[in-house]
């Protein structure tokens, strides 16, 4: 857990609607011109007073804020969906008690949820105390989320002239992982690809490397390692999975270009590709496939061979929209990616010019390639199962994610060549 | 404390289904839904403080015979409001609404009943509208309301008070309200946020008063600073624009009309004629308003309060203006005084000269004890609302009323000022432009008045060709070369005033001023005559009342500028200043501070404020002398101050070093006498060689006790060892002081044993004994004490 010390250097600002002093102030003038043109002397002193009250209110919440110390407790990455627990600790270094002090926490500008704001209220913090209050966050999105400054605020005593302290933000950012999103079919192949019209490798089954498991076979795949007695078994073509025959591994490339900033928001077709991301990060974690990730941001494409939270991290890091054309990405993708490695490209909208493919197939690495669709956005559906179609012609097969529809038992539109 | 809200249930709406139309709109306006507020302790603070102004209106009433109705019904209905705080009560809303229109229509019946004074009628009206608006609170924006109309009645009770007992009210609910605006703070706070608290123990717990009150207190002591500044910054600006005018119009049923025209004075009952040998001095009402002043009347008035006068601006009150001078007798004109009528007030008086477009000046009159039926008004009277329906006016201005002034009433005149600059009466027509002027009433002169008094005037007149010059320059003489002195010595009786005055005992007090200024005015062909009235007052900053006294009665003077009319001048010394109206306030009163310092100074009576100014000057005095002495001793002039400042800048320094001492012994420490002994301590330090360490105490013991065994004739040779040397002493005789500190000193300097504080007290006491001793052998032996005799420490052993 990072803690953060919020610099107590106080910078008060004036907060809130002043329509209680505004009526004081007017209520003095008005005194004061009843007793002009009355010549009422205890009219000039209520006036006068009423001025003193303001003062009074004026200088009460600064006395309040002044030199007091809040901490934030910034909590470890969690995945989307769960709930980060910040820790807020408010310490009086000075030498009398406060009271009712307001603490407010805001969400990051860049997490969705409701309610915006956490307000706690220390009704009194003795002198040389310190409050721990936890405030929980809904991890609604994933992302870096720079987290606000929190702030103090008071009116204490009279209720008037509501001061804020803003304090500085913590540099401590907000990690939100992204959540794994279960693809039937989508998984990462521990075989090398076998190139078109070329005779299969030659790799001796049942060689020495460690078995790991069965698991549905991908269109693709070698069909030497296809496991015969589970298929009759299961009625779905099974094949086996070793540890350490990765070859050069996966690569899983995230386009995050102009073309994919269709939608913001958890459930884009962004998010839902990152998501997708995370599912082989994780398989790939468990199976021991060297990964290599592949993402755009800042308008540089960033390369990752992490694993495991690493991964994650990277994958929490992307930011649409990026600046590269997709052309510009995928040249570049495929230069800095191993040469054979089984590379998944996730994109976010529809491909509209296979060509942009071409850096990719000339490695002759095996490419499975997603789209991921806006759910609610049917033209961009129609224009994936064009692409398909164009893909098909070109002799490339791909698939299109569609959350609603049932997983498909097989791989059979994951796209070979 | 005010509960959680979140959960809390909407109010619950009686209003029946369907509401069509205007009324219907209406009626859902009023059954709009409200947060209720549940915090009993503000609707506790809110009854409180509203109770406060509500009692602080009524007082200033005179606790009107609805009073306790007022009182209680807002008490029930605060806690109606409570109860019912989560219903509609649309209805009851319809009824209060009803019922603040039959308020309404009561006010202005009130109104039209008494039109002269509409403060009772509209605080009335404050009062009904705050008990039906107590029955209807369920909202803090209602309390808030609530709180506002307090502040109203509050401030309406401080029109209507005229005394420093006011403040109280207003300081109370001040300090009500200040805990009722923390309450609504911390109620609204509470809703809007989760509350933390601190997991104290149950003992360590401390309910709101002893938690908070201190931070309350700090808050009330800020609040009282700054309003005291702001207080003190405020500008008083001279404006009094009320349209309808104070009277008590009520009295006019019932005082007698005993009065047509001729003065009656309540101190001088049947005195009145001239001559009268025997006329007998009253303090409690000034000679100078009957019908024939006594100029050799000798006495001190009384300082109790007369009138409290609200003023558009600083003024003299002018009471009787006199023409008959016959040398120790001023006198009334003769002619009838004019009866002036009107059914209502106000009654307006006949202007002869005045200009109606000049300036209004607005005074009211708050009458505090029983006074002669002499109206006091500022010069010119125009309009006066005087409860009577007839007034008389004599040729000077003069106003009488048809009654005594009575205790409690009240009545408005409203003046008009004609400021004219200096510069524009200096270019006013000279005398000789009007020579019927000589002629007239207000010219003669008795033959009493002796030539030197003419001389004199036209001596001191003569570089002046401008009647307005000539005025100014008798006044300014009389102020500057005569003494004020009260009252004065008897003048012989046979004497002329204004000769005795000027060439024989040169002091006097206001008569003998304003006499001689009018009798040299005459003598110069300038038509003056004598005027009698009060002086401003003393201004109260805190009710705005000029507060005037029996002591401040006054006599000045008015004379006639050709070509402008009457003008004032006041020659005595002690004056305010110019009377004439339309002069504006003193510079330093034009602010609060000013105000507020001159009522301070007010407050001491004067025999203080001249022991005061006594003291100060003997002060100087002294320091002169002292100097004096100090320069003859050849020290220069700023050495010689320097060393004189110095003496008071000890006092301080003993004053301190005196209370530090108290501190020390008694064990009673305030915080400014633990910072005095924290510097104290640290000086010492300073100056103070370092503590010894106990090792260090010891070795220092020892040489001391050398010392004295040397100073006794038990000199130790260098060879000698401390143990030989006190063998040799121990010689013939015990010395258990000096083994006590050999031992101590032998175990710290050679056996490398640490001494501890007891082993220095002991070889300390050791020491003290020793001493003692040697010094008991000096006193009781003739011989100087050494060693026996035969021995000699050089050889012991």
């Amino acid at each position: 857990m990072d803690r953060t010390r919020v610099h107590p250097k106080p910078r008060f600002r004036l907060a809130g609607s002043h329509v209680e002093e505004a009526v004081l102030l007017a209520l003095a003038g008005f005194l004061f011109l009843v007793a002009t043109n009355t010549q009422t002397g205890w009219l000039y002193v209520a006036s006068a007073l009423l001025v003193g009250v303001l003062v009074a209110g004026f200088l009460g919440p600064r006395a309040t804020l002044r030199r007091l110390e809040i901490h934030q407790r910034v909590p470890a990455p969690v995945s989307q969906g769960d709930m980060l627990h910040l820790g807020l600790e408010v310490f009086n270094p000075g030498p009398s008690d406060r009271t009712l002090v307001l603490v407010e926490q805001a969400l990051p500008d860049s997490l969705p949820g409701q309610p915006r704001h956490s307000r706690f209220l220390i009704e009194r913090l003795p002198a040389g105390a310190t409050v721990r209050i936890e405030c929980p966050i809904p991890a609604s999105l994933r992302g870096y989320h720079r987290l606000p400054s929190p702030r103090l605020s008071s009116a204490t005593p009279l209720g008037l002239f509501p001061f804020q302290r803003s304090l500085p933000a913590g540099k401590a950012p907000l990690i939100v992982y992204p959540r794994p999103l279960e693809l039937a079919g989508l998984a990462p192949s521990s075989r090398r690809a076998r190139p078109a019209n070329q005779e299969r490798t030659s790799n001796r089954v049942g060689s020495s490397e460690d078995f790991l498991g069965i698991r549905p076979y991908f269109a693709g795949e070698d069909t030497r390692f296809i496991h015969w007695p589970a298929t009759a078994r299961t009625g779905q073509v099974m094949i086996r999975e070793f540890r350490g025959r990765a070859g050069q591994g996966m690569a899983v490339l995230v386009e995050t270009g102009q073309e994919a900033l269709a939608e913001d928001g958890p459930d884009s077709a962004l998010e839902t590709a990152i998501s997708a991301a995370a599912t082989l990060v994780e398989k790939a974690r468990r199976q021991g496939i060297p990964l290599t990730l592949v993402s755009e941001w800042d308008g540089q494409v960033r390369l990752s061979k992490a694993s495991g939270e690493g991964a994650l991290d990277f994958l929490a890091r992307i930011q649409a929209p990026g600046r590269l054309s997709r052309a510009e990405f995928l040249e570049e993708a495929a230069r800095r990616t191993p040469a054979d490695a089984h590379l998944f490209l996730l994109l976010p909208s529809p491909l509209a010019d296979t060509r942009d493919l071409a850096p990719l197939l000339e490695r002759r690495s095996l490419l499975t390639l997603v789209m991921f669709p806006d759910p609610a956005n049917p033209a961009a559906l129609e224009a994936c199962r064009q692409s398909i179609q164009a893909l098909d012609a070109a002799g490339v097969q791909a698939r299109i994610h569609q959350p609603d529809s049932a997983p498909h038992p097989n791989f059979r539109e994951g796209a070979t060549r | 404390m005010s509960r959680a809200v979140s959960g809390r249930p909407a109010p619950r709406s009686s209003l029946p289904a369907a509401r069509r139309g205007c009324l219907g709109g209406w009626i859902a306006l009023l059954a709009r839904p409200k947060r209720p507020e549940d915090s009993i302790p503000v609707r506790v603070g809110v009854g409180l403080s509203v109770g406060i102004a509500i009692v602080a209106a009524l007082h200033q009433m005179e606790w009107p015979g609805f009073g306790w109705i007022v009182l209680l019904l807002t008490a029930a209905g605060s806690f109606f409001s409570w109860f019912r705080r989560s219903h509609s009560n649309w209805l009851l809303k319809v009824v209060l609404s009803i019922l603040m229109l039959v308020v309404l229509l009561n006010f202005l019946a009130g109104l039209a009943a008494n039109p002269y004074d509409p403060r009772l009628p509209l605080a009335e009206l404050l009062l009904w509208l705050q008990t039906l608006h107590s029955f209807d609170l369920p909202a803090r924006k209602d309390l808030k309301y609530s709180m506002l109309v307090g502040i109203i009645l509050v401030s309406f009770g401080a029109v209507l008070s005229s005394g420093l007992g006011y403040g109280i009210y207003l300081a109370s609910f001040l300090v009500a309200g200040l805990v009722v605006m923390h309450l609504f703070y911390r109620s609204q706070a509470s809703e809007e946020a989760r509350i933390v608290r601190l997991p104290t123990p149950e003992s360590s717990r401390s309910r709101f008063p002893a938690r908070e009150a201190g931070m309350l207190a700090r808050a009330v002591g800020t609040m009282v600073l700054a309003g005291l500044v702001a207080f003190a910054l405020m500008p008083r600006y001279e404006s009094l624009r009320l349209r309808s005018l104070p009277v008590s119009w009520e009295m006019r049923l019932t005082l007698p009309r005993i009065a047509r025209g001729e003065v009656l004075n309540p101190s001088y009952p049947g005195q009145m004629s001239r001559g009268q040998p025997n006329l007998v001095f009253s303090p409690d009402n000034y000679s100078g308003f009957n019908p024939i002043v006594d100029l050799n009347l000798r006495g001190t008035l009384s300082d109790e309060l007369v009138m409290q006068v609200r003023s558009s601006r600083w003024s003299y009150y002018r009471g009787l203006a006199f023409l008959e001078y016959d040398g120790r007798y001023w006198t009334l004109s003769e002619e009838e005084p004019e009866r002036v009528t009107s059914r209502t007030p106000p009654i307006t008086l006949p202007l002869r000269q005045a200009d109606r477009r000049a300036e209004r000046l607005v005074q009211v009159f708050y009458i505090q004890r029983e006074l002669p039926n002499v109206l006091f008004a500022p010069f010119e009277p125009y309009q006066v609302f005087f409860p009577s329906e007839e007034l008389y006016v004599d040729q000077a201005l003069g106003m009488r009323a048809p009654f005594p002034l009575e205790e409690g009433m009240i009545y408005s005149v409203i003046g008009l000022a004609r400021p004219l600059s200096a510069e524009r009466l200096k270019r006013l027509p000279p005398l000789e432009n009007f020579p019927r002027l000589a002629r007239s009433a207000s010219t003669r002169l008795p033959d009493r008045v002796p030539r030197r008094v003419r001389d004199l005037a036209q001596s001191l007149t003569q570089n002046h060709p401008s009647p307005y010059e000539k005025a100014l320059a008798l006044t300014l003489h009389l102020q500057n070369r005569y003494a004020y002195q009260s009252p004065p010595p008897p003048y012989p009786a046979d004497a002329e005033v204004s000769d005795h005055f000027l060439f024989e005992a040169r002091s006097g007090h206001c008569e003998q001023f304003a006499t001689a200024l009018v009798v040299m005015a005459r003598s110069l062909g300038l038509p003056a005559r004598y005027v009698t009235g009060y002086l401003p007052g003393d201004y109260n900053p805190f009710t705005g009342f000029y507060e005037v006294r029996g002591s401040q009665a006054h006599a000045w003077a008015e004379i006639y500028l050709p070509g402008h009319g009457w003008m004032s001048f006041d020659p005595t010394p002690t004056g305010n200043g110019d009377p004439t109206p339309g002069q504006r306030v003193h510079p330093r009163q034009r602010w609060m501070l000013g105000a507020l310092l001159d009522y301070l100074r007010s407050l001491i009576p004067e025999s203080r404020r001249a022991a005061a100014r006594q003291g100060l000057a003997q002060a100087r005095t002294w320091l002169g002398d002292l100097l004096g002495i100090l320069k003859n001793a050849g020290l220069p002039s700023s050495a010689a101050l320097a060393l004189l400042l110095l003496v008071p800048l000890q006092i301080p320094l003993w004053l301190g070093l005196l209370a530090l001492w108290r501190a020390r012994r008694s064990g009673r420490w305030s915080p400014w006498t633990r910072s005095l002994d924290r510097v104290a301590r640290a000086l010492t330090e300073l100056v103070h060689e370092p503590a010894r360490s106990p090792r260090e105490q010891i070795l220092h013991l020892y040489h001391q006790m050398e010392r004295l065994l040397r100073r006794a004739g038990w000199e130790r040779r260098p060879p000698t060892t401390a143990r030989e040397h006190a063998r040799a002493i121990r010689t013939g005789q015990d010395w258990p002081e000096v083994d006590a500190i050999l031992e101590a000193f032998e175990k710290s300097r050679y056996g490398g044993i640490e001494p501890t504080e007891q082993d220095c007290d002991r070889s300390r006491e050791a020491l003290r004994l020793l001493r003692e001793r040697l010094r008991g052998t000096a006193s009781g032996s003739s011989r100087r004490p050494g060693p026996p005799e035969g021995t000699s420490p050089d050889h012991a052993d």
